[in-house]
């Protein structure tokens, strides 16, 4: 069929496709993905990712299936929980990993990177999404455009339950409330305070601990409730077992880059791969990521030996996030001759220490709210400083997501404490990594292509 | 009205006031005005309250831009460029500043108060749900915290006794205040919805014993007084700041006027009183928090409860149309507002959504479209 090449390309087996022929056409439907979009897809695909990879092809296709997976679960007779970003990961994976029964996914991510990342298709969601409650030139967020676009145009179905995130984001929890009114949907919230002073960073205060595991607990009950899926500790512990296991599965890739002088894999890549381990806990992704994430990391290692890669002795530099819709833009950033090395999706050291708490909610709740942009502004400026500190960079790329307002306020202070205290130039750009209409990497190419001709000079200064 | 006369005197000559009570050992504390901040307890401290709640004027907000992204709320900016433009004595004298911590836009301001300048801040962490014990708890818990603080800042021990008297001014306040706005509901308001607001706006840094005697004076000018018959408009939005007066004066002409406003900041909610009985931070706790009526945007849940409260209200004031006054990126307003607007269309009220971002070069639009409304609700 017209779509079997590409699907190859994505990692799909032969026989994988034929078994899954009838689920994947009537997606590719329900998608209104015609031959030219495949084509797209197969275009991009083979431009932007390091298709030579089995690990990468094996990500592309994960992300493929979670999104037939979730198009087709209503009608496969699943119960839908849908959680919101950023995701509460504990209560996440105890949600994915519940029951075969049930699908959860944060389905905008999915429809983000199959139809943006992959398909260049995602501004029909967006558009649709702004012809309603989320109207454009308002700032308005655009993964929660994808969701509310997926929804209105059939294609994600409406879910049983709503778990948005009340901490960090005041749009998701206002939204799904909306929506649980319309569709009649009942909305459960895990909130958190953000009251922290910088000056603590990371240490939360015992009272806002206590306080962010209460939600959890009470968002497992509602989903026993709505779902009659009994959680027990014992499946709790076992989704996180494995959480952990396929987060240290994309670790070992990631660490394999710190001290190189040289990329062995685009930051494309890596950032699939990081979004499938942290983002993408749905149900689907849960079930075979470490073999794959283990497939990539012996690729890497054996590229690495022979001394494959590229950029070789370029300036190293952060990203804060890198796009997940369109993978131009880091294409573009290391076009011009920047190794976009890390992000800040990464733990960092003083954000390591073990948790003090026993009761699993509340570590959770520690662990989680010692996350910069959990924590305050000027703790997310110190969290952006450390990253750059702990993988000795040449530069931070400050590119923070303009329609959200958490990520609003720190940028111009992180810039500050790079420059000052680490002496390592910044740059801040207003950027959206969830659609690329108004900031596309040719947009941004002027100053990017600047920033990295100060970092080459910089650095060839520093090497003489 | 002698009594708006003399607390606009009173007024002008309050930041000097305050400057000269600070020269003299006097605290002050600033707070954002979102009934979320109990002034009594930074008065029973022996510290002076002041509600930072200065807006309307484009150069703030173009002033925090060199802190702050331009995609935060307006109001939130506002609240760090009067602080970034060292014009408005207020935002100088301040020793403290509470920030209820409520939604990121507000927080905003206590974060960038914190990065940014050298005043100390208390971040007043609020859960955004009062239903549950531990988001009382919570609140309850940053009350204490907030007691602590100011004991710290004046050296003065809050006792019960100091906390109560406070209250009951407070109370006094409260409830002059919501007199005042319930003599709207008669066919010819005595007092216009800019009046009204402004009190409401004076009452944020005023002396408060003189604001009781203010609302007391007025209270008794205004009753058998009659104001003029037009379209009687509801207001809602997120954010009224001193000195944004705009939507007023656009329907000043139109001889609409507004009898009824809700915003969660810039306004003191006056439909509840804080018990003086008993245990009296947990009482501040109920009043402000459990029993906040009605609820904000922010809160989650909060949308349909709100809307029974406004539609409660339409009647009760028999209001001819609804204007959705949203400050510009303050998302949670904005989308209840479509939402709420759908609803009032079911309902069969006008409904009209504007938006501001203090900048004068929108005032032709908006009157444009706030003159056809009010038309559109003359021709029904």
């Amino acid at each position: 069929m017209y779509y079997d090449e590409f699907l190859k390309l994505c990692g799909y087996e032969p026989e994988e496709i034929e078994r899954e022929r009838p689920r994947i056409e009537k997606t590719f439907e329900k998608l209104e993905l015609t031959t030219e979009d495949i084509s797209r897809g197969e275009r991009r695909v083979s431009q932007y990712f390091d298709v030579e990879l089995k690990g990468v092809r094996k990500i592309l296709g994960l992300w493929i299936k979670s999104l037939i997976d979730l198009v087709l679960a209503r009608e496969e007779g699943k119960k839908l929980v849908y959680y919101s970003f950023p995701p509460h990961p504990h209560v996440t994976i105890a949600l994915a990993t519940a029951s075969k029964d049930i699908y959860a996914a944060g389905p905008e991510v999915i429809l983000d990177f199959v139809m943006g990342m992959i398909f260049d298709k995602l501004n029909p969601f967006l558009e649709a999404a702004e012809g309603d409650l989320l109207p454009p030139g308002l700032a308005n967020c655009s993964l929660l455009q994808a969701r509310l676009g997926g929804i209105l145009k059939g294609v994600i179905p409406v879910p049983d339950l709503f778990v948005p995130s009340s901490f960090l984001c005041d749009q998701a929890p206002k939204l799904d409330e909306l929506l649980g009114q319309i569709y009649d949907v009942p909305v459960v919230y895990v909130d958190g305070v953000e009251d922290e002073m910088g000056e603590n960073w990371p240490t939360s205060s015992d009272r806002r601990i206590k306080y962010c595991a209460q939600d959890p607990k009470d968002v497992l009950a509602k989903f026993e409730e709505v779902t009659g899926c009994k959680m027990t500790e014992e499946k709790i512990r076992e989704g996180h077992v494995r959480y952990i296991n396929i987060a240290m599965g994309y670790n070992q890739v990631h660490d394999l880059i710190k001290g190189l002088d040289f990329m062995p894999i685009s930051q494309v890549d890596l950032t699939q791969a990081y979004m499938l381990t942290r983002v993408l806990n749905t149900t689907t992704a849960f079930a075979d990521t470490r073999e794959i994430l283990d497939t990539l990391y012996r690729e890497v290692r054996e590229r690495i030996d022979k001394g494959e890669g590229i950029l070789q002795g370029a300036p190293r530099v952060m990203i804060i996030l890198p796009n997940l819709s369109d993978p131009t833009i880091i294409k573009m950033m290391e076009s011009v001759g920047l190794a976009v090395v890390t992000h800040i999706g990464l733990t960092t050291e003083p954000e390591r220490a073990p948790s003090k708490y026993k009761d699993y909610w509340e570590r959770a709740a520690d662990i989680n709210m010692r996350r910069g942009s959990r924590y305050c502004s000027l703790g997310y400026a110190k969290q952006i400083k450390q990253v750059c500190k702990e993988w000795n960079l040449d530069g931070a790329i400050i590119s923070f997501l303009f329609s959200c307002r958490a990520y609003a306020i720190y940028p111009l202070k992180a810039k500050e404490l790079v420059m000052k205290e680490l002496g390592i130039p910044a740059l801040v750009l207003e950027s959206d990594i969830y659609d690329t209409r108004d900031y596309s990497a040719e947009a941004m190419r002027t100053r990017v292509e600047t920033f990295a001709e100060i970092l080459k000079t910089s650095k060839a200064a520093k090497a003489e | 009205m002698k009594a708006m006369e003399d607390l606009s005197t009173h007024l002008r000559e309050r930041a000097l006031e305050l400057r000269k009570a600070k020269e003299e050992g006097k605290k002050i504390v600033g707070y954002v005005p979102g009934g979320f901040v109990p002034e009594e307890l930074v008065s029973a401290g022996g510290a002076i309250p002041v509600g930072l709640n200065r807006g309307g004027d484009y150069d703030a907000v173009l002033k925090s831009s060199e802190y702050v992204s331009r995609f935060l709320d307006t109001f939130s900016r506002s609240q760090i460029g009067y602080w970034a433009l060292r014009e408005d004595l207020l935002y100088q004298l301040i020793d403290l500043v509470v920030v209820p911590c409520t939604d990121r836009n507000i927080g905003a301001i206590a974060d960038c108060w914190e990065m940014w300048t050298d005043t100390k801040v208390f971040k007043f962490g609020v859960p955004h749900n009062n239903k549950t014990e531990h988001a009382f708890k919570y609140y309850l818990e940053g009350l204490q915290l907030l007691k602590e603080e100011i004991e710290k800042l004046t050296g003065k021990q809050i006792t019960q006794e100091q906390l109560k008297r406070e209250v009951e001014l407070s109370n006094r306040i409260r409830l002059l205040l919501r007199e005042i706005s319930e003599m709207r509901k008669s066919e010819q308001p005595p007092i216009s919805g800019k009046d009204f607001i402004r009190l409401n706006h004076a009452s944020f840094h005023a002396d408060r014993a003189f604001m009781i005697k203010s609302l007391e004076s007025l209270s008794q000018e205004l009753k058998g007084k009659e104001g003029s018959k037009g379209p009687r408009i509801f207001l809602i939005g997120s954010s009224i700041a001193e000195g944004d007066y705009k939507v007023y004066d656009l329907l000043e002409p139109t001889e609409a006027d507004v009898v009824i406003e809700e915003f969660s900041e810039g306004m003191r909610p006056y439909w509840q009183e804080v018990e003086t009985n008993g245990d009296l931070i947990q009482a501040l706790a109920d009043g402000y928090f459990r029993k906040r009526t009605p609820l904000p945007a922010f809160f989650r849940p909060a949308t349909e409860e709100r809307i029974d409260f406004f539609l409660k209200l339409v009647k009760e004031y028999k209001v001819d149309g609804i204007i959705w006054y949203s400050m510009m990126y303050r998302d949670a307003y904005d989308i209840e507002g479509i939402y709420f607007g759908r609803r009032a269309e079911k309902e069969g009220i006008p409904f009209l959504k504007i938006m501001t971002d203090y900048d004068t070069a929108e005032t032709g639009a908006l009157r444009t479209r706030i003159e056809a409304f009010i038309e559109s609700i003359k021709g029904r």
